[in-house]
Formats: C-alpha cells, structure tokens, sequence
C-alpha cells in the first residue's frame, strides 16, 4: 500500500516479549511514537500461547525460533542483531496413545500400558488434534498474585478489561514419603480446620504468618535473621514438619538457599493478596499468559504504536558518539531515538541454562481440581523445587474431561531429565496400577534459555529486556519494564488509565428507533447456498 | 480526533431509562484494508456525519452505538475499528476476542482489497468463533458505491460470499449515507438469532478486574459484568 514506516520515530521495539510490550504500551500511552517489529508471525516471543497445531509448527516442524537473518551490510560500530540463538531447544514430543489412522510411529511400552486400561475414556491422536484449537499451551505459564504488581498495573492503566481471570483454586505441596499432596491451607479458617497438622502446628504456622507480615514494624526483632537465610529463620522458631512445608514450598516460593528477605516479601505477597478475588492468593489469566502481553500490545496500538510481525531487524546503527542511531529491518534503516531488544537479540548476550518445561495433556486430575491449582514437588539435596500448574477445561486450557499440566524447573541437565522424578512420582508410571493417578496423554518437553547481558556494554540509549524466568508470577518483569520506562522518560506517567470507551462519546444522535420497513437490497447467503468450504477444526 | 470528546459524561438518565427495558451487548469488529472507509463507516453510523479526511482513532477501542431495537428492546453496539496503527499486522486477538458479529469491507474500486477480503476472513475465523464453536457471523460490506470506476463485478462478489461463508453482502456509501443503517440492522437480526441459542457460561464466571462498582455506575449495571466478581 505504499504506505511506510515512520521514521525516525521515539522508540523502536524488537520482540513482542512481556517487557517489550508493557514498555511499547507505556510510550505509546504519553503521546510517543513507537513502532514495534518481530521476526515471528505471532504476539508474544517466548510468552506465547498456542493451540495444539500452531504449536507444533512453531517448535516442532519449523524452526520459528531459529530464523535466519540477510546479512546486510553493515559499518564497523553497528551491532548485529539478528537472531543468534534458539530461545527454545531440546523440544521432545512424545504421544502415549494410539491412533487408528497413524500407528508407525507409536511403539512405546507407555502406548501398550494405556491400551490396557480401557476403564478411562480414550483419545486418540486425530481426536485431540481435531480439537487443536481447544487447546491453549503456554510456553511461559505465570501466575498473578491479587496484589501484586501486575494486578495494580492491569488495574491502574484499564488494560484489564482486554482479559479475564480465574482464581486457583488449590494450593498444594507433594509430599515425598507418603507419596501424596498435601493442601496448604491458605485462610485462617483453613488453618484451624486443617486435619493434616496439630493444634500446636497451627498456632506456630500462624505466628510465624503473623510476624513476616508485620516484619516492616517489627524490624527490631528481625535484626538476627535479616542476613541469613529463610532456613536459618524457620530452625531458630522451631518450624518443621508439614508447616515448614507448607511455608518454604508455597507460601514464600523459597527453596534451602532463599536469603530471609526475599522470602518474607512473598510470604507477605501471598497473605496480602488472599481474599481479594478468591480463597487463594493466585490468579490465571483465561487463554492463557500469552494474552497478557497481546493486551500491552493492543492497548499500544490504539494509542497509535505501530505493529508489524514477520519482520526481520538486522543491525543496530551506531553513530560516532557511542549512541544508537536506529537499526537495519528488511534492509530498510529505521531511526529512533530509543531501541529495546529482547536479550536473545542482544549480540553481548550469553546463553545460560535457563529453564526446564515439561506440557502434559492428562485424563483427570490430581486434585479434584476444576480451575486451576499449583502443585509444588520439593527436591531435596540443594536443587530448585518444581512448580506444576494443572489447568482444567474452565481455563480454556484445553476441552472438557482433559488436562494441560505444566512443569517449571531450573535447568540443570535437559527438560526431560530435570523433571523424570517429578513426574514419575505424580503421574502413573507404566508398570503402576494406580487407578487414582492421572495417565499422560501426551508430552512435550523442552528448554528455555536465559541470557547473561553484560551491563553497560550497549550504546546507553538501547535496552535489553530479559525474557522468561523461574519465577510464578510477573512482577519482576513489570517492575523491570517501568524502570526501563522511567529511565527513558523521566518523571512521566506510568500506564496511567486510559480513558473508558462508554465515557467517550461521539457527537451525533444518541438514539435511533429501527424503523419498521423491509429491508432490502442485502443479498443474504442462504444456509443451503453456503458450500462448507471453511476449513475450521 | 477532532471528532471525539473525551469523558463526556454520558447520560446517565437516559442510559437508566434503557436499563429498565432489556438491554443486550454486540461487539462487532470491522475490518478489511487501510482505506477502504471502515473508520467513516462507522463515523457515518454512529454520528451520521462524513468527512474526507479521518486521522487515526487515538485511544478508544470502539464507538458505541445504542440501538433503540423495539419498545422494550435496547441493543448497546460496540463497533471496535481497527487501531489505524495495526496495518502492517495481524490483529492481537484481544481485538477479535468475544466479538459477535464481523464486517469485512471491502473498495469496490480496489480490486486488491476485494482479494484481500478473503484472508481477513480467515483471519477472523482462525481467531475467533461463538461459544459454541460457530463461525462468527460475518457480513460482506463493498464500500464506496457512489463511485463510477468499478474494478469489481457483483457476480464475483456473490461467488466470494457464498465460497467462504459469509451471512450476505451488500454495496454501501458511507459518503452517501447508501444502505449504513440497513446492512448494522441486517447484522444486528443475525445476531440476535444467534443470541437466543446461546448457552450460558458453564464453566462460571471468570474474573473481571477493576470493575467499577454498581454504585459508581450509577445503577447501570451490564450483564455480563453483574455475572462475575467485581473488586
Ligand atoms: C490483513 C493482512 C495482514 C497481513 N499481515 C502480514 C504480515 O504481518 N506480514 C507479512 O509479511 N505479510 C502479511 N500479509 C500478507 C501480505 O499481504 C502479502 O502476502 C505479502 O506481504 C506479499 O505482498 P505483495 O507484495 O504480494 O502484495 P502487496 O501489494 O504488498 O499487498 C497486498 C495487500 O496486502 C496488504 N498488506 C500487505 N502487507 C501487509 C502487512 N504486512 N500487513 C497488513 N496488510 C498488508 C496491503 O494492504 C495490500 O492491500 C498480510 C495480509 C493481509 C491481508
Ligand atoms: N467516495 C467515497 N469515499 C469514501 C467512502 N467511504 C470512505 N471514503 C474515503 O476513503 C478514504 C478512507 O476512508 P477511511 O474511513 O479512513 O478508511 P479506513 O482506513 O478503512 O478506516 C477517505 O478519504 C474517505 O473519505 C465512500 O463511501 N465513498
Ligand atoms: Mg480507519
């Protein structure tokens, strides 16, 4: 259409990440002009949602996150941009039933273990794939806690109203030697109605609650533990047993090594943010994360960012001075006062192992669960416990009578090796004869990189945005995406709300009364002429 | 931009008033190529105004219409334009979330934007569907009929419609006000057809975040927003 990139403009974007959307909406919100690219053809980078065949398309058979990049040419000082490394590896599809139309490939022991149990309704591979777009597969599932940063930012700006939530329903810790979850009480009433823990545990869970809320006012008496660990805290109250659980796995998200500070801010989090919208302090998002930064997106675009994927960038510009100019995009120069990059972009950037993901689609809960509920498997000898999210159908997660259950852990070794014992001890294993576990349908493992940035190594106008972590929720991204913000524009803003479309009202007739006459002059498809040539599934 | 008042307080008597008759919620979202007159469609819809010249909507994400149906008939229309900005790009699925009806539109004098009409419908349909797993109802809309130097033929159109599902079609001017009114009104029929035999949520209420309070809204209370939590 002729009609080309602005430029030069305020703020170039590349990647549409979390943090690079939440930027690009906050600029575009004070009047900035932003233009915002991605190489990839979907909203969300790393943070994507996908259905069942856009998501094997993108991991498995194309290698959308490997695309290549035109070398153009390029001065001396100019940084290389294009995509230097796979945000996602080691990706291992596995299937554990049958299909009528396609059986080559499907020889697994695991395969011939489901056949037998013939008790449970059967799926087959061209059912579930039939139903792809029932499915929604998170890469980087979070959760949002009712008070945190998130919240008050989706809230604060209006941007809320682009999406939806449902509260998580069950809180629960996997208890090793016995081999079963344990609920984590999450209200006092949950507490003293506990039958899981004795009269003397709950007092001294609630104590503890008590005290790492009030730590702030109290800072006196905290003076001995501030520098040590959680741990440290937990031996010196005398916590063990089901409620020192109960507090390290899921209450402050802490593992053997978390320092005491950052375990009472989310001890303090968590208890702050129960009761707001439900009996648990968690929240997820319907459809899945990936809705979450396509609503900074849009919100962006209606106050004037402008999108464009499948867009190739090349290199950053860099002037005489040290700063950055603008940058090479499909062998065009865009120029830009501002430029944020996603770290993979980041031609400083190292690869560091990052995360271990695990998707399973399974037959039935875990928990009795019919929204969503977090699991959390404690490992023991140093390592990082691992996060399971188990969504049901009411999150549009998937169709009704399945489950879509993510794994989290960090990556020592492969995907598939970090979580074989989780997930050995939850799901039903092969040999096992127990009815109550839920069988895996079908698995995809994979990793996530993370990136180390050098600090200061960029011209001081280009901003690197880091991608995904281990953490449940957002807030650390939010809380980086507005310091990135406030240090490019000083002293503005944040997100303030938009205006409500009800309130902004066009001038003109108000009401209009539907006239009584015919209508014609509308050649209306009849259901008979209509050929059914759409190609839904 | 001129066009827009921001935070006019709307009517508050009036809208109560609606409230007492039924009131219903469509979003429907209107697309198709940059210039083939979208944004003076609805402008020539909502305002019954046209001017040559409409610079991008900045910062709302539809127009409302309020719809006197019948009697006790109210219909509030969310006509959601496509952010002038998104040209280069799909749109975010957000935009097309929950819509219920869909206007593709197309420039009876731009031959490339009759083809293209096509891939906004599959577009809209790989992104969105009722609840019920239906395709969104989408209406054909050949823009610009006041005009001589046609590079469409109806027989074409007609074979378009029908090949790829659309509900109907019908030429429009939205300069010379030419069929604006009938083809919403057409839709809206569709619509409400469609309403009737809508189920109701049956996975419950998801949450709405920062919601205003019934207090706040003076009384006017949306159904869908009365169904979930509101904090
Ligand atoms: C709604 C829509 C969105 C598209 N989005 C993209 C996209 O994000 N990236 C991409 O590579 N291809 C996109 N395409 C495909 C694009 O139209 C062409 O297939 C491709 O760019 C080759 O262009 P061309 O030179 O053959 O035609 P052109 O003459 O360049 O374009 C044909 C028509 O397509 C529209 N168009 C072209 N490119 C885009 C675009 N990027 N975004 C929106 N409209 C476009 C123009 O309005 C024009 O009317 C889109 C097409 C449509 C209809
Ligand atoms: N002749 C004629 N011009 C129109 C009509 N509708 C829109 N236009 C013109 O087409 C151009 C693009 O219109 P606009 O509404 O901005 O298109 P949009 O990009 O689809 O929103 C403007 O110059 C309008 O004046 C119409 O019905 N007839
Ligand atoms: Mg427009």
């Amino acid at each position: 259409m002729g009609e080309d990139i602005p430029s030069p403009c305020d703020l170039i974007v590349v990647g549409t990440g979390l943090i690079e959307s939440i930027v690009a909406s906050a600029s575009s919100r004070i009047g900035k002009q932003v233009v915002h690219l991605d190489h990839r053809d979907f909203y969300g980078s790393s943070w994507a949602t996908f259905s069942f065949n856009s998501l094997q398309n993108t991991l498995g058979l194309v290698d959308e996150f490997t695309e290549h990049t035109t070398q153009s040419q390029k001065e001396a000082s100019d940084l290389n941009i294009s995509l230097n490394s796979k945000a996602i590896c080691n990706v291992i599809e596995k299937w554990f039933i049958s299909d009528e139309c396609k059986t080559e490939n499907d020889d697994s022991q695991e395969c011939e273990a489901s056949r037998d149990k013939t008790s449970r309704i059967t799926w087959t591979k061209s059912e579930l794939l039939k139903n792809s777009r029932k499915f929604n597969f998170d890469i980087t599932p979070k959760l949002l806690y009712s008070r945190g940063e998130m919240v008050e930012v989706l809230i604060n700006s209006g941007i809320c109203r682009y999406a939806e939530f449902k509260n998580v329903s069950g809180i629960y810790t996997f208890d090793g030697a016995e081999g079963c979850l344990l609920p984590v009480p999450c209200s006092r009433a949950d507490v003293f109605n506990s039958k899981e823990i004795t009269m003397v545990e709950k007092r001294l869970l609630m104590k503890v609650l008590a005290m790492c809320v009030d730590y702030e006012n109290k800072s006196e008496e905290f003076k001995e533990y501030e520098s040590g660990s959680f741990d440290n805290f937990l031996n010196a109250h005398k916590i063990q047993g089901k409620i020192r659980k109960y507090l390290v796995d899921s209450v402050a998200m802490a593992n053997d090594s978390t320092n005491f500070k950052d375990a009472v801010k989310n001890v303090q989090k968590f208890v702050r943010s129960i009761g707001r919208y439900g009996n648990t302090p968690f929240l997820w998002t319907l459809y899945g994360s990936g809705e979450l930064p396509q609503c900074f997106c849009r919100c962006s675009a209606v106050f004037g960012g402008i999108y464009c994927l499948k867009r190739n960038t090349e290199n950053i510009i860099v002037g005489s001075d040290g700063q950055a100019i603008g940058i090479v995009s499909d062998n065009q120069n865009l120029m830009a006062k501002f430029i944020l990059i996603e770290d993979c972009l980041n031609p400083l950037a190292k690869i560091k192992p990052g995360i271990s993901r695990a998707i399973l689609i399974t037959d039935r809960s875990l928990t009795k669960n019919d929204q969503a509920a977090i699991i959390t498997v404690p490992s023991a000898n140093g390592k990082d416990p691992v996060r399971i999210l188990e969504l049901s159908a009411s999150t549009m997660a998937c169709p009704p009578g399945l489950y879509v259950v993510h794994l989290i852990t960090r990556q020592v070794k492969t995907a598939v090796e970090d979580l074989r014992e989780a997930i050995n001890a939850v799901f039903c294993s092969s040999e096992e004869e127990a009815l109550d576990k839920p069988n895996i349908i079908w698995s995809l493992h994979f990793n996530i990189n993370e990136y180390d940035c050098p600090e200061g190594k960029l011209p001081p106008n280009v901003y690197s945005c880091p991608g995904p972590d281990l953490f449940i929720d957002f807030d650390d991204h939010v809380i980086k995406a507005r310091n990135i913000f406030q240090s490019m524009y000083p002293g503005e803003d944040f997100l303030p709300k938009v205006p409500d479309p009800e309130d902004v009202v066009l001038e003109g007739p108000s009401e209009d009364i539907v006239q009584e006459r015919p209508l014609e002059g509308i050649v209306e498809t009849s259901p008979e002429d209509q050929e059914s040539g759409e190609t839904r599934q | 931009m001129a066009q827009i008042t921001a935070a006019k307080p709307p009517d508050r008597k009036l809208l109560t008033e609606y409230n007492r008759a039924t009131e219903k919620l469509f979003k429907v979202i209107i697309i198709g190529d940059p210039g083939v007159g979208k944004t003076s469609f609805i402008r020539r819809y909502v305002q019954n105004a046209f001017r040559g010249d409409y610079k991008a909507t900045i910062g709302v994400d539809f127009a409302l219409k309020i719809v006197r149906w019948s009697e006790n008939q109210t219909i509030k229309l969310q006509l959601w334009d496509i952010a002038g900005q998104e040209r280069f790009t799909w749109m975010t699925r957000v935009y097309y979330k929950e819509a219920q009806g869909c206007i593709i539109m197309f420039d009876l004098t731009s031959r490339n934007s009759f083809k293209n009409a096509v891939k906004w419908k599959k577009d809209v349909d790989s992104k969105c569907f009722l609840e019920d797993g239906a395709p969104v109802p989408c209406m054909l809309l050949a823009n610009k009929c006041d005009l001589q130097q046609r590079e469409v033929d109806q027989w074409e159109i007609e074979t378009l419609c029908r090949e790829h599902g659309f509900i109907g079609w019908t030429e429009t001017s939205a300069k010379d006000d030419l069929m604006v009114g009938d083809c919403m009104r057409f839709l809206i029929e569709i619509m409400m057809k469609y309403n009737r035999f809508q189920t109701t949520d049956i996975f419950g209420p998801s949450l709405k975040l920062g919601k205003r309070t019934i207090e706040e809204t003076n009384g006017i209370v949306n159904q869908k927003a009365s169904s979930s939590c509101r904090c």
